[in-house]
């Protein structure tokens, strides 16, 4: 599993040590390096020497978005076969499209370019919006790490916000990039020429990692109520995978069912970013769809916090 | 388990001996599975919630196919209810090998924590061990929304029904069950030589599954030589539905390939029973 969830692992001393960052420098030597909350209260306090009051937090959080970063670099080998998986995925996709579009112009203001590129889209966005079956936060609740993470100082739902930005990113440099390349080598994928297509892309990507962020942190803290989350958690990752137009774009759904699903917070984790890549939504339409995104995720933030707040009330240290 | 072990190591090279080695495997398997079964069933209702869970997880992709189908109409000349019975031929199939052989696919780990020394120990069969290391009985829920989709496909289209037919189909689940689960046990074999997990066979087994869900001929001929020379998944769904269908497609093959799904299947199945064989000779612990 590419998650390894202590703060242990998001910082690592060996790691940090071999990094010549001034932060790293910063770390203690000797007594401290052991203890886990030394090290976290150095990194504090280096973040506060270097950028004051103000910038203090947002220091720590860019710090942790960059460990989580470089934690996914480890797995490179596990990154290739993923890849070369959805890749292979991605080829069969394209067939099914080429074959549902034999003897077809348009089919719902789509092409069958338009079809491949959504085709190759899906596949690469996967590992950035990652939208199913995440544990990273229930782990934790299971082993009882979760108890030193709230305990620490710094706001427990933006470090694993920034968490997941540190990823994100990776996965859309060694994963989305490489995949939208392999699509355009095999089946002509086409990439838009104007740069402010790519800039809504990019924005409408960055609130669907968000959306499904605030997802996966919800049915993740669920784990504080059930004893296993993980039904739960598959109940809500196939409902992502379904109603996000993963399996079948949402425009080839049945027309009552797209009045429905195109307001739902799935649509914004992978259809509305699409859409806005192959040029389907420009001026008043593209404003609402992100718009759209951006509520969902507002909303699913307040859940998430309030849902936290009642997890915290809730958790009994029992020590040991 | 005394008299198990003692039939089973009795046994050296004869025919009698072969079987009675066979037949203790049998014995074991069914009692290590029935403990598995009953533990699973110490939990009621998260096994019922899981395996409902598990039906609707893979009974999404059923419904997917059924959206498309219901805008597109058609596929290279298949209709719904003809591309549900390609789909159900596959899931069952594909469904019944990740219940049962299972313990290959978390076979990886055995191998890095050093279990599989345990294994090795036992005087019991090493296969049958491994088969059984894994079984979850929720699984069903994966053959039973295959089971649906055949049921699908039996009330949309036309399939005149002979007991002959009948038998062909049993045949056929019979027959992909083995070659998923042959090719499990290949990804499992890898793994004596790389240790770590690889991830190349669930792209063999699932892209499989997808693959055998459409026709054929929709794919790349390069695609259509592998998953029929190589990796002949086209002989779980797409040439048995061929026969069942009468689809004028079989014309332009050789009329005997619907026939030759029992045969890919052996020889697939004694492919990875032989690497199987090679691999645990090869095996080095990995000492942790």
């Amino acid at each position: 599993m590419p998650f390894v969830n202590r703060i242990a692992d998001v910082i690592p001393e060996r790691a940090s040590r071999r990094s010549s960052r001034p932060l790293a420098k910063a770390l203690p030597a000797g007594r401290e390096r052991a203890s886990l909350k030394g090290l976290v209260w150095s990194i504090v306090r280096a973040a506060a020497r270097r950028n004051g009051a103000r910038g203090r937090a947002m220091r720590v959080y860019i710090e942790v978005a960059r460990r989580a970063f470089q934690q996914q670099l480890a797995y490179r080998t596990a990154n290739l076969a993923g890849l070369a998986t959805n890749a292979f995925w991605g080829a069969l996709r394209s067939f099914l499209f080429l074959g549902l579009f034999q003897g077809r112009e348009v089919a719902a203001g789509w092409d069958v370019h338009d079809a491949i590129d959504y085709v190759w889209l899906t596949q690469a966005m996967i590992m950035p919006v990652y939208f199913w079956n995440w544990w990273g936060i229930a782990d934790t609740i299971r082993t009882g790490d979760v108890v030193s993470d709230l305990a620490k100082p710094f706001d427990y739902y933006a470090f694993w916000l920034s968490r997941d930005a540190g990823r994100a990113i990776y996965h859309t440099l060694f994963r989305w990039l490489p995949t939208m390349l392999l699509g355009v080598l095999l089946f002509s994928v086409r990439l838009p020429a104007e740069p402010g297509r790519w800039g809504w892309f990019f924005l409408s990507l960055t609130l669907a990692v968000w959306l499904s962020f605030g997802l996966r942190f919800l049915y993740n803290v669920a784990a504080f109520w059930l004893m296993d989350q993980r039904g739960v958690g598959a109940l809500v990752s196939i409902a992502a995978i379904f109603l996000s137009g993963f399996l079948v774009p949402l425009n080839y759904f049945p027309n009552w069912a797209q009045d429905v699903v195109t307001w739902l917070p799935f649509a914004g984790m992978l259809q509305a970013p699409i859409e806005v890549l192959l040029g389907k939504l420009t001026g008043v339409a593209l404003a609402s769809a992100l718009l759209l995104q951006a509520a969902w995720a507002l909303i699913l933030l307040a859940a998430d916090r309030l849902l936290l707040a009642l997890a915290v009330r809730k958790v009994i240290i029992q020590g040991g | 388990m005394g008299a198990l072990s003692s039939a089973k190591r009795l046994s050296g090279e004869t025919a009698a001996g072969w079987l009675a080695d066979w037949w203790a495997d049998a014995v074991l398997y069914r009692r290590l599975i029935g403990a598995r079964i009953r533990a699973q069933m110490q939990y009621r209702v998260s096994f019922l919630l899981m395996t409902l869970v598990s039906m609707v997880v893979t009974g999404s992709d059923l419904l997917a196919i059924l959206i498309l189908f219901n805008y597109f109409g058609e596929l290279a000349g298949w209709r719904a209810g003809e591309v549900a019975l390609l789909y159900g031929l596959a899931m069952v199939a594909f469904g019944l090998s990740e219940m049962v052989a299972a313990g290959f696919d978390v076979f990886p780990r055995a191998i890095q924590q050093g279990e599989f020394d345990r294994v090795l120990l036992r005087p019991v069969g090493i296969f049958v061990q491994v088969l059984a290391a894994d079984f979850q009985l929720r699984r069903l829920g994966r053959t039973a929304q295959g089971g649906l989709a055949l049921a699908l496909a039996m009330a949309w289209t036309p399939i005149v029904w002979s007991p002959l037919k009948v038998l062909y189909l049993l045949v056929v689940l019979v027959s992909g069950f083995v070659m998923f689960s042959a090719l499990l046990v290949l990804g499992a074999v890898l793994c004596f030589w790389t240790v770590q997990s690889i991830e190349i066979i669930n792209t063999v087994t699932y892209g499989g599954t997808e693959m055998a869900s459409y026709p054929l001929p929709i794919y790349h001929d390069l695609l259509q030589r592998f998953f029929t020379f190589v990796v002949p998944l086209a002989f779980v769904s797409y040439f048995p539905a061929l026969y069942l269908l009468e689809r004028p497609e079989l014309q332009r093959l050789p009329s005997w390939l619907p026939g030759a799904t029992p045969l890919a299947a052996a020889l697939l199945g004694l492919t990875a029973w032989l690497a199987w064989r090679v691999g645990v000779r090869h095996y080095q612990s990995t000492g942790s």
